[in-house]
């Protein structure tokens, strides 16, 4: 069973976005069901803090095993940090992925955004239908 | 798998490596709703395909300096280094959701081929194998999770990335050329045999690798091979299948996609050089 947690919002590709410790400013990473769908985690390809994204723009990819898939920017923002932990130990993203499997801190250009993605229990139900 | 989707067979012709990239790339970004396409293909020149974040590492760019008739191109997908000369090539397109994901997609285009191989009188299964990094080496150095392997020894090698609603899966099956230049590191001698000049000499196949020469003892005709794998991947998958080529729209994106795969930016990202000349 996936592990969908409370206080965090949540897209259809299956990212989340975590508070951070600065105001305005948030975690993006993988929901642990799509590190599961995914399976081992190979590598993550990242942006480069400064770098600015529109709402569902790949920022990023993720290899599993020999799997490609995008990452998209959730909200409108600018990247403000990246994990760099990553590029040592890319399965951090499965054994944590809302914690140390954190991808980019994003500071997001108009917070309301968040309103327009879906809570936990509108995730949940997402990844059960 | 969608019992109703309607299935594409494109038996294609032999292009050079970014013509390749685009055709698979548009073929995913073009996908309509309730169907699917299997395209089966070929390479000319002889080429060097790249998994996308793997780095161009020495032992590949001796092999390329070795071999200045061989092309190179970086994939969309991910996995690691393949030398295409004489096989039979194979993309899979499939609708992300109707068939239960890219790990689904994977198992089920994995069946196929274990199909169509049963076809030819070869006995595969996939792999257990494991999880390995961009820069793990070439691809037939191992088998990953779910590859198709015959009594150990690695046949096909396989790749996915997720375009929009599409997955799109390609790989190779090797039919007469071993890999041996790559897989015999820095120094490698070239691809025997395939016509760049001779440089290469005999050596015996690699033991992580099988070819279906070696199998079968005769390399099998291209018709057979196409033939045999369309049995397969029906069977696998299901629906209504029938012959075809692209479409305008297909044709016309794969053109403009053929730009960025021909592009040094593309191939020569994560090396700091823009050609095999230009030092590090």
């Amino acid at each position: 069973m996936s592990e969908v947690r409370d206080g965090l919002r949540y897209t259809t590709e299956h990212e989340y976005l975590k508070e951070a410790h600065e105001p305005g400013v948030y975690f993006v990473g993988i929901t642990d069901y799509a590190q599961g769908e995914l399976g081992d985690v190979v590598y993550v390809e990242l942006p480069e803090p400064g770098d600015a994204f529109a709402p569902m723009e790949t920022f990023g990819t993720i290899e599993a095993v020999k799997a490609v898939s995008d990452l998209y920017c959730p909200v409108a923002g600018e990247i403000v940090a990246v994990n760099d932990a990553l590029d040592d130990d890319p399965a951090l993203v499965n054994t944590d992925p809302y914690g140390e499997g954190w991808m980019v801190q994003l500071r997001v250009d108009d917070p309301s955004e968040l309103e327009m993605l879906m809570d936990a229990a509108a995730y949940e139900a997402l990844i059960t239908e | 798998m969608d019992p109703g989707l309607s299935w594409r067979i494109v038996s294609d012709g032999a292009r050079c490596g970014a013509a390749n990239m685009a055709r698979d790339h548009a073929l995913a970004q073009a996908l309509r709703p309730g169907t699917g396409i299997v395209r089966f293909y070929r390479w000319s020149p002889a080429t060097l395909s790249l998994g996308r974040n793997e780095p161009l590492t020495a032992p590949y760019l001796d092999f390329l300096r070795l071999n200045p008739g061989i092309g190179v191109v970086r994939r969309p997908t991910g996995g690691r280094a393949v030398i295409h000369d004489r096989e039979l090539t194979y993309a899979a397109v499939l609708p992300a959701r109707a068939c239960g994901g890219p790990r689904e997609a994977y198992r089920k285009v994995t069946r196929g081929l274990v199909e169509g191989l049963r076809h030819l009188g070869v006995e595969a299964k996939a792999a257990a194998g494991r999880a390995l990094p961009p820069d793990a080496g070439p691809c037939f150095i191992e088998a990953a999770e779910g590859e198709v392997v015959v009594g150990g020894r690695k046949l096909v090698g396989s790749a996915q990335m997720r375009i929009g609603a599409a997955v799109l899966q390609h790989g190779s099956v090797l039919r007469v050329a071993d890999q041996s230049p790559l897989l015999a590191g820095p120094g490698g001698d070239g691809l025997a045999a395939s016509g760049n000049g001779g440089r290469g000499r005999h050596r015996d196949p690699p033991a992580n690798a099988v070819t279906l020469t070696e199998l079968l003892e005769e390399a099998p005709s291209w018709e057979q091979l196409v033939d045999a794998f369309s049995l397969g991947f029906a069977r696998a998958l299901g629906g209504d299948w029938t012959r075809g080529t692209l479409t305008d729209e297909e044709q016309t994106l794969a053109r403009e996609l053929k730009d960025k795969y021909g592009s040094p930016t593309w191939t020569w990202r994560r090396t700091g050089q823009q050609s095999v000349d230009e030092p590090a």
